[in-house]
């Protein structure tokens, strides 16, 4: 395919040096190292992002919760913690939420909103009133006080049991009868000489004394059966009595020691209320103070020193601290949850396994983020919150009706059926920063109607900003602050300008410096490290330049891989000589982080047709709809611009060759273009010279993206199969801005040895690659007939001529495909 | 099953039904392990009551003031099987509570005689009787005024710590002992006739009756009959060796024990 070309125009020449890498200026920096810089306060090129996190951080009314959203490393998480950390200092310190026992349900628990720094002092206090009944109580029931009234009361009743009894055998006796006991109760017999009458003595008797026996031992039986009877009645009078009196000494010391605690909270509505619940539930329940003090101590330390408070018998008098804060002057709290489950989120409520059952109470009550950051702010992750199972939708829930209430993941599911609780809903107030990515905001803002609702800002970061004088010096301090906050060596102002020109590189732009920050101290922890490994005290551009090689160098064994099949010719790409339909078109290959360029081979080849432009990529599913868009817009081109009086009669291929993987974008639209017109011209495209960029159907072309590593990547291939001076890549002239070319590609075509040809149009192109005018329409409305232009149209006709010639020989129209 | 004898009180309950040995077995339960050295329990089937159960038309009257007919010999004999059961059943688990040896007998014949006759070389005999309610009562030391046994005192002192009861001391003068200066006391209560304690004992809510055969005011066999009816509650003898000569000799009660051991049914 490779022939030999006629007289040819040169190859125009390639861009300046200064176009192919802008590089920053060390002596326009204004100092040698960056010790001497003051650190940059604040944020550089994110006004618009900072105000919205000050606005929502700041607003006081509900759903103005925040969204940040820009790319990784951008400093969205500095900003954000600084920003809140600034806004908090001006908000009050929130209340303290505890939940206590609800003596009336307790498996609903009640929460209290307490004064910041009362939590603590309130627990402590139920504990010192648990110990301090735990020793009365035992002690009072002991006392000669309580003894005295209690014997009383069971001497009262004893008689109440006895006397009758008494009376009764008294009265049995007096009739000779005896009161026998068997296994199942009480038996009465006649007696007879001292003893229970015989039943042979008894079958003897004459019926009326016998009669008489009978009806007198009936009588007494009524009668023993009637005091038996009253036996349960006057247990419950003995037990009542017995509770009456309990309950009236318990409440005279309950009543002294909460006394205490009563006055310590004096004025705390709630607190007063709820001891008024505690003071009736110990008068009621003293002998748990009883039962505890009848557990034997095996502690390691004295019976004195013994924690009753731990016994989990006295849990129904604790205070379970959700949040508490200190008393004073404070500030909002900020919490950042990194792992936002629905549990870490709202709380929950853990159960504790007894006799092979789970059972559980309001101790067991475990606060979430939600309460932890109630009255401030609580920064999430966006994409690991919606990862969550329910946690999501639990965030919402929590916001729209401004409580959290807490339901366990199984509960919702229906997983367990043991017993749990339902605690009180707590009232929240809280903002909700939400740190994410744009395409999640954009989703989020597309599928959840409750989503702009709720979270009516956005902060939106800037990925890049203008390469101005001005954001240099500035970078420059984030930089010098950076490598301060970080105690790394001072950068010398070589090394920031080459950290500078890494960033603007980052950006893809020329004319911009990267603000994803993250990626240029990743860059600067590394430089530092190697200006540690060469005992240097400041980091030098060779210790930034090699920390770049060595990331670029760490990503690039598939790119090798790749070069070196086409080295080997396993991927047949010249760069040399000149073929027939046939151009290097460009495609940058992506792996994580690592972007390459890699050239690729398109070959065109065409014939007499009816109009048909076969994208062969697209026939086999491996195009895009990006590429096959290109494609026909570069057929509605050639058929705009050729031919224009006679039917379009062509059919033709495209093709990347040694493309087994999909392929997208329309940066290769150009190149097919061309090769398109050299097969239908038949002049010779240069092989030397790569092609990168769309075109539009006037011809025009258009920018594309990843510039630099196309161009990096076919300079890479012409390297390794030799330079020859009259190798480059054409690229879209609206291109020129985002160059920043390695430094090795800049060299060179500062020597000639290759270069970087900016191209608006296709004419332009064309002439570059074939060295063979493109031509344009004269007066008389034809191209110059040795033009690629004239050529092209000249080929077109043919083919319709053919065509209509054709039909004619067959008597069958123009347009139809029979032989074809 | 062979039980070596170790020091201690050894006590032996003697009860007519389970009901009754039950009640005994309580108080038994709570008293310090090193009082007691080894227990027995011996069930009676008292005669008189299967005789009365003999006579047609009798009605039993349940604890609960229930009345039901009494029941026929065999049944009272089932139900006696079972009490034998029962008793013999909680009598070990008393003793294994607390490491002891325990023994296991039946007889027949009148509850206190034979009882009495059982506890020949036992330390004390305690006579079961039901509980009729819950209401705690006291334990009642029956002593004769003048009486210089202390032990009995202390004996009972500690029933009433263990058993978290009052103490009260009825305290009789005898006819030889009208002289005798009683000592003044609050939980002692002086009667003149053995008759008299009885009655105000019957009128007593006690959880048990302590006495000691060797000081009286209890003589004999009528006498301790009398003060079980009257007390209504277990009875706590001591010295119940003494009145040995009262006893008839029986084969059905083995003798008191040499040094070498008991033999059990167990």
């Amino acid at each position: 395919m490779v022939g030999k070309a006629p007289k040819k125009m040169a190859i125009p020449d390639g861009l300046a040096v200064k176009h192919l890498r802008p590089e920053c200026d060390p002596k326009s920096l204004g100092f040698e190292t960056t010790a001497s810089l003051k650190p940059m306060r604040g944020y550089v090129g994110q006004d618009r992002a900072i105000d919205a996190i000050k606005l929502s951080a700041n607003i006081n009314h509900r759903d103005f919760n925040l969204y940040v959203l820009g790319r990784e490393g951008t400093g969205r998480h500095a900003a954000v913690a600084q920003l809140l950390a600034e806004a908090a200092k001006a908000r009050p310190t929130p209340y303290d939420w505890v939940y206590v026992n609800n003596f009336d349900a307790p498996h609903k628990p009640q929460a209290m909103k307490l004064s910041p720094g009362t939590a603590a002092t309130l627990k402590l206090a139920m504990q010192c009133l648990v110990e301090d009944l735990a020793n009365d109580i035992p002690a009072l029931f002991e006392s000669e006080e309580y003894q005295t009234q209690r014997r009383a009361i069971e001497e009262e009743l004893g008689q109440k049991h006895e006397e009758p009894i008494a009376e009764f055998s008294e009265q049995a006796h007096a009739q000779n009868v005896a009161l026998l006991r068997t296994p199942m109760g009480f038996m009465l017999s006649a007696v007879v000489d001292g003893k229970p009458i015989k039943p042979e003595v008894y079958e003897a008797l004459p019926q009326e004394q016998r009669e008489e026996i009978d009806a007198k031992i009936e009588k007494l039986q009524e009668q023993l059966a009637a005091i038996l009877k009253q036996g349960p009645q006057l247990e419950k009078e003995h037990r009542q009595r017995v509770n009456d009196l309990h309950a009236a000494m318990a409440e005279q010391v309950v009543s002294l020691r909460l006394k205490d605690v009563e006055t310590q909270f004096a004025g705390v509505e709630n607190i007063q209320t709820y001891l008024e619940h505690v003071r009736l539930d110990m008068i009621s329940n003293a002998e748990l103070f009883l039962m505890s003090a009848a557990k034997p101590d095996d502690g390691p330390f004295p019976e004195v020193s013994r924690k009753y408070h731990e016994d989990p018998r006295f849990d129904r008098y604790a205070v379970n601290i959700m949040v508490s804060h200190k008393k004073g002057p404070g500030t909002a709290p900020i919490v950042t949850e990194d792992l936002p489950s629905l549990t870490h989120l709202t709380g929950r409520v853990e159960q504790i396994a007894q006799m092979g059952t789970l059972t559980t109470n309001f101790t067991l009550i475990k606060p979430g983020a939600l309460h932890r950051a109630n009255g401030g702010y609580l920064v999430l992750d966006a994409s690991r919150l919606l990862s969550e199972p329910y946690a999501w939708d639990t965030l919402k829930r929590c916001l729209q009706s401004q409580s959290i209430s807490i339901t366990s993941l199984a509960d919702r599911l229906s997983l367990t059926s043991t017993v749990t609780l339902e605690p009180d809903p707590i009232p929240l107030d809280v903002r909700i920063i939400l740190v994410g990515d744009r395409r999640l905001h954009m989703l989020l803002q597309q599928l959840d109607p409750e989503f702009r609702r709720l979270f009516k800002l956005q902060a939106d970061f800037e990925d890049d900003l203008p390469r101005s004088a001005k954001n240099t010096r500035a970078m420059a301090r984030i930089v010098a602050g950076y490598a301060n906050k970080e105690k790394m060596r001072p950068l010398t102002a070589s090394a920031v300008a080459a950290l500078l020109d890494e960033a603007a590189r980052l950006a893809g732009d020329s004319t911009k410096l990267t603000l994803e920050v993250g990626a240029l101290t990743d860059v600067m922890r590394e430089a530092d490290y190697y200006a540690a490994g060469r005992k240097h005290d400041v980091i030098s551009d060779d210790d930034i330049e090699k920390a770049v090689q060595q990331s670029l160098h760490r990503a690039s064994r598939i790119k090798e891989r790749m070069q070196d099949a086409v080295t080997r010719k396993t991927i047949l790409i010249d760069t040399k000589g000149q073929a027939v339909g046939q151009i290097n078109g460009l495609a940058v290959v992506g792996i994580a982080n690592s972007y390459f360029g890699r050239p690729s081979r398109i070959t065109a080849r065409v014939r007499m047709g009816t109009g048909k432009l076969v994208d062969i990529e697209r026939e086999v599913e491996l195009g895009g709809p990006l590429h096959s868009k290109g494609v026909l817009i570069l057929g509605s081109y050639l058929a705009s611009h050729f031919a224009l009086d006679v039917p379009m009669s062509l059919h033709a291929s495209l093709v990347f060759e040694q493309s087994y993987g999909g392929i997208d974008g329309d940066s290769a639209s150009s190149a097919e273009l061309y090769a398109l017109l050299s097969a239908l011209s038949g002049i010779p495209i240069r092989q030397g010279l790569a092609v990168t960029g769309s075109v539009n159907q006037n011809g025009e072309v258009q920018a594309i993206g990843g510039v630099n590593e196309k161009i990096e990547g076919f300079f890479d291939i012409c390297k390794a199969q030799g330079l020859t001076g009259e190798q480059g890549v054409l690229i879209p002239a609206s291109n020129v801005d985002h160059l920043m070319l390695r430094r090795d590609v800049v060299e060179a075509a500062q020597s000639g040895d290759f270069r970087v040809i900016p191209i608006k149009t296709i004419d332009q192109g064309i002439e570059a690659l074939t060295g063979t005018s493109a031509g344009k329409r004269g007066r008389s409305g034809h191209f110059p007939q040795t033009s690629i232009n004239g050529l092209v149209e000249a080929r077109l006709l043919a083919f319709a001529e053919t065509r209509r010639s054709y039909g004619a020989r067959n008597g069958k129209g123009p347009d139809t495909e029979a032989g074809l | 099953m062979t039980k070596h004898i170790s020091a201690g009180l050894r006590i032996l309950v003697g009860a007519s039904t389970y009901a009754d040995a039950a009640a005994a077995l309580h108080i038994i339960r709570r008293l310090p392990k090193a009082l007691c050295a080894s227990i027995g329990g011996v069930l009676i089937e008292d005669e008189d009551m299967l005789s009365a159960c003999h006579i047609p038309d009798r009605r039993i009257v349940l604890l609960s003031g229930v009345t039901t007919l009494a029941p026929s010999l065999s049944q009272v004999r089932t139900l006696l099987k079972a009490d034998a059961r029962a008793f013999r059943h909680s009598l070990a688990q008393t003793a294994d509570q607390s490491g002891k040896e325990w023994v296991f007998a039946q007889d027949k014949g009148e509850l206190v005689s034979t009882a009495l006759r059982a506890a020949a070389g036992w330390d004390v005999l305690v006579l079961g009787y039901r509980h009729l309610h819950k209401v705690r009562g006291r334990v009642v030391l029956l002593e004769r005024s003048g009486s210089t046994k202390d032990e009995t005192r202390e004996a009972s002192r500690q029933f009433s710590t263990q058993l978290s009861a009052d103490h009260i001391v009825f305290s009789i003068r005898e006819d030889g002992d009208r002289t005798t200066q009683a000592i003044p006391s609050n939980n002692t209560i002086q009667f003149d006739t053995f008759d008299e304690s009885l009655n105000a004992l019957a009128r007593t809510n006690a959880q048990a009756v302590l006495v000691d055969l060797r000081q009286g005011p209890v003589r004999n066999q009528s006498d301790l009959k009398a003060l079980v009816e009257a007390a209504r509650c277990p009875v706590i003898v001591f010295g119940a060796s003494t009145i040995q000569g009262l006893l008839e000799h029986t084969t059905q009660i083995t003798p008191k024990p040499d040094s070498n051991g008991y033999t059990n049914d167990g």
